[in-house]
C-alpha cells in the first residue's frame, strides 16, 4: 500500500479546491459599461494576478485594491484565496520581472468608488455599507 | 576600483531615492511604474572558500542594487527595464548594468510577445533570483540555481511568445516558448573552465606533436605539460526552449516543467610547457600554445517544479538535469518556508547535486585521483528571516556541508581545502519598494 501516502497528500490538497463563499461584508462593483453580471471566485483571481486583462468584448480590465485593512485583508484572504502577503510576493515577483505591475491602490472607499465609476473596465471593492452611486454591483458565485 | 565606486555610488544614490520616496512603491503615473531594492549580505565558511571570495574570513562582497521603470503606454503594450549593480566576489564585477530590458505586447491573455533582454522562464524561481525580499533563505538551493550559471541564465536576448490560459475545471495553464542567445559574462565562465582543463591534458600528446613537427625532431624527444586555459570565451549564439506551468484546481499548487538546448561554442589557446630532450644536448623548454574552437553541440537543460502555498506554507521541490558535452549533471531540493507572524519566517531546505549524474558515489573521481566526494554535494539549511518593516528585512541562515562538488573551481577563489563536511553562515538585509 505504497500508495496510501500520496492518497493522503491528495486528500488533503483536494480539502482546498472547494470554493470559499465569498464574504458578505464585501461587495463587488464595476464601472457601469462592464458586460457582466456576475462573476467567480476564479475569474475575480485571475482578474487580480493580472492574468485575465480583458473583459468579454475586448474591453481592458483596470482592478483596483482599497487598502483599508481589515477590508483588504479579507478580499485578498476570502476571494483571492492567498494571503496579503503572498500577494504581495505575487506582485513584487511581477515587477521586477518586468511581468507586470500591480492594481491600482486606494486608501479610502471614495477614493475607489470615484475611480471605478469614472473609468471604463474598472472592477474594485467596497464594504457592503458604503454608498454605490454610479456603480454597477457585480454578484460572486 | 572604478566600478566599485560607481557601483558604490549607484547603491549610495539607490538608498537616498529610497529614504526621499519615503520607502512606497512609486507610481510615478497611471501608467508609469517603478521599484527597486538594495542587498547587503555576508558569508562565512568554514574549510571551503564558496561562492564569493575568501569566505573563510567572511566575505561581504555579496550585495546588489536594482531599480527598474516600466510604463504602459497603450493598454496592450508595456515596456521596461531593470539596471542592476552586483558584486559577487570574481563571479561578478560590481558593474552597473542592464538586467533587463524588453517591450511586451500583449494581444490577447492567450498570446503576447516580448522581445529584448527577458529574464529566462526556467524553474519558479530563475526570473527573480536576486529578488531578497521574495523568498526566506538567502540562496536559493545551489543544487538548482547554481550561482555559476547566473550570469548566463538570468536573461536571454531575444523573443519570447507567452500566454495564460483558464482550462476550467482543469484549473489554468501559463506557457512561455523563447529563442534567443545568452550572453556568457567572462566571470561567469570560471565553473566550465574544469571542462576545458581536461581536455588540455587530453591535448598534451597533440602540443607535442606539433612541437616535434615544427623542430623537425623525434616526436618521442618532446613531451608537453599542460599549463593553463588562456583566453578562454564561451558563447551561446541561440538557446530555444520555454516553460509551462499548470495550477491544477488545488488551491497554491504549481506544477511546471522548462526545458531549454542550446548550443555552446568556446574559444581559447591551451597553454603548455614543453621540454625538448633527445638525450645529447641539454634539455631545452619553450612555450607552447594550442588554439582551439570547440563545439559543445547540443547543450540540454530540464527543470521540473513544484510549488504549494498554502496559510503562510511554501512547500517547493525542483529537480533539474543539464547535459554539457560528455556529463551531464543533477540537481535536486526540497524547502519548506513557514511565515508564523507578520514579521518572522523560518525555512528548512535540503538540497543535493552531482556534477556527474552517473558517477554519484565518486568512483571516477577516486579512479581520476580525485576525492570521492568531488562528486557530490548534500546541503542542509536553516534560515530566519525578520521583516523589520514593510520594506526593511533581515535573515540569517546556516549550512551544512557534505561533500565538495561546487567549490572546485578555478580562479583567485578557488578552494584548496579537501574536507569533506564544513559548514557556512549566511546573513543578507534588504531595503525595497
Amino acid at each position: 500500500m505504497a500508495f496510501r501516502p500520496a492518497l493522503l497528500l491528495l486528500l488533503i490538497l483536494l480539502t482546498g479546491v472547494a470554493a470559499a463563499d465569498p464574504p458578505p461584508d464585501l461587495v463587488l462593483v464595476t464601472h457601469p459599461d462592464v458586460p457582466v453580471e456576475s462573476l467567480d471566485m476564479k475569474e475575480l483571481r485571475r482578474i487580480y494576478l493580472g492574468k485575465a486583462t480583458r473583459w468579454p468584448g475586448g474591453q481592458t480590465i483596470r482592478p483596483v485594491l482599497l487598502e483599508l485593512d481589515h477590508v483588504y485583508d479579507t478580499f485578498v484572504d476570502e476571494m483571492l484565496d492567498r494571503t496579503t502577503e503572498n500577494f504581495t510576493v505575487y506582485w513584487k515577483r511581477m515587477v521586477f520581472t518586468g511581468k507586470g505591475r500591480p492594481p491600482r491602490t486606494f486608501a479610502t472607499v471614495e477614493e475607489v468608488a470615484f475611480y471605478v465609476s469614472n473609468t471604463p473596465g474598472a472592477i474594485g471593492y467596497l464594504p457592503t455599507t458604503a454608498r454605490r452611486e454610479g456603480l454597477k454591483i457585480v454578484a460572486i458565485h | 576600483m572604478m566600478t566599485q565606486r560607481i557601483t558604490m555610488s549607484v547603491s549610495l544614490a539607490g538608498v537616498a531615492l529610497l529614504m526621499s520616496l519615503g520607502a512606497h512603491a512609486v507610481e510615478l503615473s497611471e501608467t508609469l511604474y517603478a521599484g527597486g531594492f538594495v542587498s547587503q549580505g555576508y558569508l562565512n565558511t568554514a574549510d571551503h572558500n564558496y561562492l564569493t571570495s575568501n569566505t573563510r574570513e567572511g566575505s561581504g562582497k555579496f550585495n546588489e542594487v536594482a531599480l527598474q521603470v516600466s510604463a504602459q503606454p497603450t493598454d496592450n503594450l508595456r515596456v521596461g527595464m531593470q539596471f542592476m549593480g552586483r558584486d559577487f566576489g570574481a563571479r561578478n564585477n560590481p558593474d552597473v548594468s542592464v538586467d533587463w530590458a524588453y517591450g511586451d505586447y500583449r494581444w490577447r491573455d492567450q498570446l503576447g510577445l516580448r522581445a529584448g533582454k527577458i529574464k529566462l522562464p526556467w524553474g519558479l524561481y530563475n526570473q527573480a533570483r536576486d529578488v531578497d525580499m521574495l523568498r526566506v533563505p538567502v540562496l536559493l538551493p545551489q543544487a538548482v540555481y547554481q550561482e555559476g550559471d547566473r550570469d548566463m541564465l538570468i536573461a536571454f536576448e531575444g523573443l519570447s511568445v507567452y500566454g495564460s490560459i483558464d482550462i476550467s475545471g482543469w484549473g489554468e495553464l501559463d506557457y512561455e516558448a523563447c529563442y534567443g542567445s545568452l550572453g556568457v559574462p567572462e566571470a561567469g565562465i570560471a565553473p566550465t573552465n574544469a571542462e576545458f582543463q581536461r581536455n588540455g591534458v587530453l591535448s598534451e600528446r597533440l602540443a607535442a606533436e606539433a612541437v616535434a613537427d615544427q623542430l623537425g625532431v623525434p616526436v618521442e624527444d618532446v613531451s608537453a605539460s599542460f599549463a593553463d586555459v588562456d583566453d578562454l570565451e564561451l558563447s551561446v549564439p541561440w538557446i530555444v526552449g520555454g516553460q509551462i506551468i499548470w495550477s491544477p484546481p488545488v488551491a497554491g499548487l504549481r506544477l511546471g516543467y522548462s526545458g531549454y538546448a542550446g548550443d555552446v561554442e568556446a574559444y581559447g589557446e591551451f597553454r603548455y610547457d614543453v621540454l625538448v630532450d633527445d638525450g645529447d644536448a641539454i634539455p631545452s623548454y619553450l612555450p607552447y600554445s594550442l588554439a582551439f574552437d570547440q563545439d559543445l553541440d547540443f547543450t540540454e537543460t530540464h527543470t521540473y517544479s513544484l510549488e504549494y502555498v498554502r496559510s503562510g506554507w511554501t512547500l517547493a521541490s525542483e529537480l533539474s538535469t543539464t547535459g554539457m558535452g560528455s556529463e551531464t549533471s543533477l540537481g535536486w531540493y526540497v524547502s519548506n518556508e513557514y511565515r508564523f507572524c507578520s514579521r518572522w519566517s523560518v525555512a528548512g531546505v535540503f538540497s543535493e547535486f552531482f556534477p556527474d549524474k552517473d558517477d554519484r558515489d565518486g568512483i571516477e573521481q577516486v579512479a581520476a585521483g580525485e576525492l570521492d566526494h568531488h562528486a557530490w554535494q548534500r546541503d542542509y539549511c536553516i534560515s530566519l528571516r525578520a521583516d523589520i518593516n514593510e520594506h526593511w528585512l533581515v535573515k540569517l541562515e546556516f549550512h551544512a556541508m557534505d561533500g565538495s562538488a561546487m567549490v572546485l573551481e578555478g580562479g583567485a577563489d578557488a578552494s584548496t581545502d579537501e574536507d569533506r563536511y564544513w559548514r557556512m553562515l549566511a546573513a543578507k538585509t534588504t531595503f525595497h519598494f
